[in-house]
């Protein structure tokens, strides 16, 4: 028996082990999360609704409007972002 | 507006391209609402397929973000939800990738939850186990499930995206960890599929992404344990792939061996 | 099949549009509403969590399928794998109707294929008709059910049509075989846009317009109301508003009573209060028997049940 058929029979034997001992679950309890995302094509027309229909519209210039992040980014206490570019300098050669 | 000299079909190419492409719409015009609706639309369909990202980012900046998508990567399917895969490289290239350039990485990892949470989800053929004892290794290769996908990041995406999901009390990695493997730098791999009807994700090592990735090109059991850079464990990796519902079968690749392994 | 004990009374079912908010709702309380409808495209992945979801619904209630995508109007050919991801919903779920809207969605953009993800409106012509005509039969053809199709708000005012938007739905419905699905609201609001004199009076010629026998649904809803001058814009956010109410009495006389839902999308109340609204649509067809049975039994009888 040469080390591959060797590799071959110990995974199979493990596999069957493991298949007998759990039957394609239990992996890990914390596994399985998420419910239903929401619907994404709802009929009810949006730009009736959003508060921002008005400002926003589909614009023109993109480089104009520099994109700044604002959620949970800054939450972390701007360690995130500052340690992120330091790194990306790094990795980038400028530091 | 009027058909008179336009055939509907040209007339239909006109009013959809005005809505995707026409700038300076006056609001009195009726073709700003179809615009905004779009924006607005599209916009809700990134935040939701982008959850995390949403979060991240702030909800009112996804509305620039959809506007700029909408103009790379159009709608085509029917469903809002197949829409929007090119988020990552989106972000990559714009000055969002300057102050926070985990984010495109995290774009990534959540299209690939987006996928495996809508993907068919193929039990694994277990008789298929015995072509072990049948064949050879070089000869056998493994198929996987149509919802995995592997994910490789220098940033420790993972936890960033535990951080936000307030709903499962398991996840709740302390911020000083996670700016400490940002310091790191450290690669970190993951397997990302279907598990009992919702996306899962298991971390790998590096020989077993790099395995999974070749895997998908066909190659035999065999020559990947003679060809990785790192030690690939069969043995180990086939019960979790199982487990996890990563494979779908065993099966013989029919095609002679280019080298014997041995 | 429809487990509402008003429903034999009535002769007509009253559901609710069934939105992501109340999905744990529906799960938990069947009361109230004798269907449900669910937008087809938010249940096309075919596994996951929003299938598990669907199927769980489908065993409590019975499912209209209401599309928003199939732009059965569109000159560029409808795309055949949407059409096989909504057949395949429909084995699974076995919706007992199937609707969507008089609209128009796939385009191309500079050559490249486009679907534009919103419901856009078509000039009232013959060759839309023959167009919608023909999209309408494949579609019904591979399902193997007929369609509903839905009267449309437009914000885009076509001048000189050759025909209504009534006679224009008419001659689809007769050409292709599919039935209407009236949506009261959205008369409303083209009437109002379109600075009617008298929006209510308006819509209800509008309805004059259309044989009885091809309106197999209702649907109600409510709009943000607007500064005058302004145009409303049908974003499903409110409840069902008093015109409204007024508009499906008379329907409910000209049609007599069909299935009917309340469609909510936007700013969504809770389960409650939805089925409160689902339980003055009932009101309002018991109130329409009655007016029937006062003169002597109406002259169309009491209608057949909307039935899987």
């Amino acid at each position: 028996m040469n080390s591959k058929q060797r590799i071959a029979s110990a995974a199979l034997a493990l596999a069957i082990s493991t298949l007998v001992a759990t039957p394609a679950q239990a992996a890990g309890k914390e596994k399985c999360y998420g419910i239903a995302e929401a619907g994404q094509n709802d009929c009810g027309n949006l730009a009736g609704t959003h508060s921002c229909a008005g400002q926003a519209k589909v614009d023109n210039d993109p480089g104009e409007w520099k994109l700044v992040a604002k959620g949970t980014c800054i939450d972390l206490g701007g360690m995130l972002k500052d340690e992120a570019k330091r790194r990306w300098a790094e990795t980038n050669g400028k530091s | 507006m009027g058909c008179q000299h336009l055939s509907l079909r040209e007339w239909q190419h006109n009013l959809t391209t005005d809505i995707f492409q026409k700038y300076d719409v006056d609001d009195a015009n009726p073709l700003a609402i179809y615009q905004n609706n779009l924006l607005m639309t599209a916009t809700r369909s990134l935040s939701i397929s982008y959850p995390v990202m949403a979060k991240m980012i702030g909800h009112d900046v996804m509305i620039p973000l959809a506007s700029r998508l909408l103009k790379q990567e159009l709608p085509e399917t029917g469903d809002w939800a197949d829409w929007g895969e090119e988020l990552a490289l989106l972000i990559h290239e714009s000055e969002l990738n300057e102050q926070l350039p985990m984010l495109a990485d995290m774009a990534r990892f959540e299209w690939l939850i987006h996928l495996a949470g809508r993907r068919a989800e193929v039990p694994f053929c277990s008789a298929s186990l015995e072509l072990l004892s049948l064949y050879e290794l070089d000869e056998l290769t493994v198929t996987l499930s149509p919802s995995v996908e592997v994910f490789r990041s220098h940033y420790p995406i993972s936890k960033l995206w535990a951080l936000h999901q307030p709903d499962v009390p398991d996840y709740s990695p302390a911020p000083e960890q996670i700016i400490k493997e940002l310091e790191n730098g450290t690669p970190q791999y993951l397997a990302i599929a279907q598990f009992r009807g919702r996306p899962a994700q298991e971390p790998l090592d590096q020989s077993e992404h790099e395995a999974m990735t070749e895997l998908i090109f066909g190659k035999s059991i065999g020559h990947l344990i003679d060809d990785q850079t790192t030690k690939f464990n069969f043995i180990q990796w086939l019960p979790k792939a199982i487990q996890n519902g990563w494979i779908t079968e065993i099966t013989h690749t029919h095609s002679t061996s280019i080298q014997n392994g041995e | 099949m429809f487990r509402s004990e008003h429903h034999q009374a009535l002769s007509a079912a009253v559901g609710v549009g069934l939105r992501h908010p109340h999905y744990q709702d529906a799960l938990s309380e069947t009361a109230g509403v004798d269907f449900v409808e669910v937008h087809s495209e938010n249940f096309f992945a075919p596994a996951g969590a929003t299938r598990d979801f669907i199927r769980a619904v489908s065993e409590r209630y019975p499912i209209s399928l209401h599309g928003t995508s199939l732009g059965l109007g569109s000159a560029e050919p409808i795309n055949t794998d949407y059409i096989q991801r909504l057949k395949n919903l429909t084995d699974d779920i076995r919706p007992f109707a199937i609707s969507d809207h008089a609209s128009f969605s796939w385009s191309r953009l500079n050559g490249r294929r486009l679907h534009a993800g919103d419901l856009l409106p078509l000039p009232f012509i013959e060759e839309a008709v023959n167009i919608m005509a023909e999209n309408i039969d494949r579609v019904q053809q591979i399902l193997g059910q007929q369609l509903l199709l839905e009267n449309l708000v437009s914000y885009i005012q076509f001048k000189q049509s050759p025909m209504s938007e009534m006679e224009f739905l008419t001659k689809v419905a007769e050409q292709s075989g599919c039935a209407l699905l009236l949506d009261i609201n959205n008369l409303l609001v083209n009437a109002h846009n379109q600075k009617a004199d008298d929006p209510l009076q308006t819509a209800k010629q509008w309805i004059d317009e259309l044989p009885i026998d091809l309106v197999k649904e209702f649907h109600l809803a409510g709009y943000t109301p607007v500064a005058p001058g302004q145009l409303i814009i049908d974003d499903h956010s409110q409840a069902v508003n008093e015109e409204c109410w007024a508009l499906f009495d008379y329907a409910l006389d000209h049609f007599s009573p069909q299935t009917t839902l309340i469609e909510w999308d936007n700013q969504l109340p809770d389960w409650q209060r939805l089925q409160q609204e689902a339980e003055r649509a009932r009101r309002h067809i018991l109130q329409h028997v009655q007016r029937q049975n006062i003169s002597g039994g109406g002259s169309h009888g009491l209608p057949t049940s909307v039935t899987a």
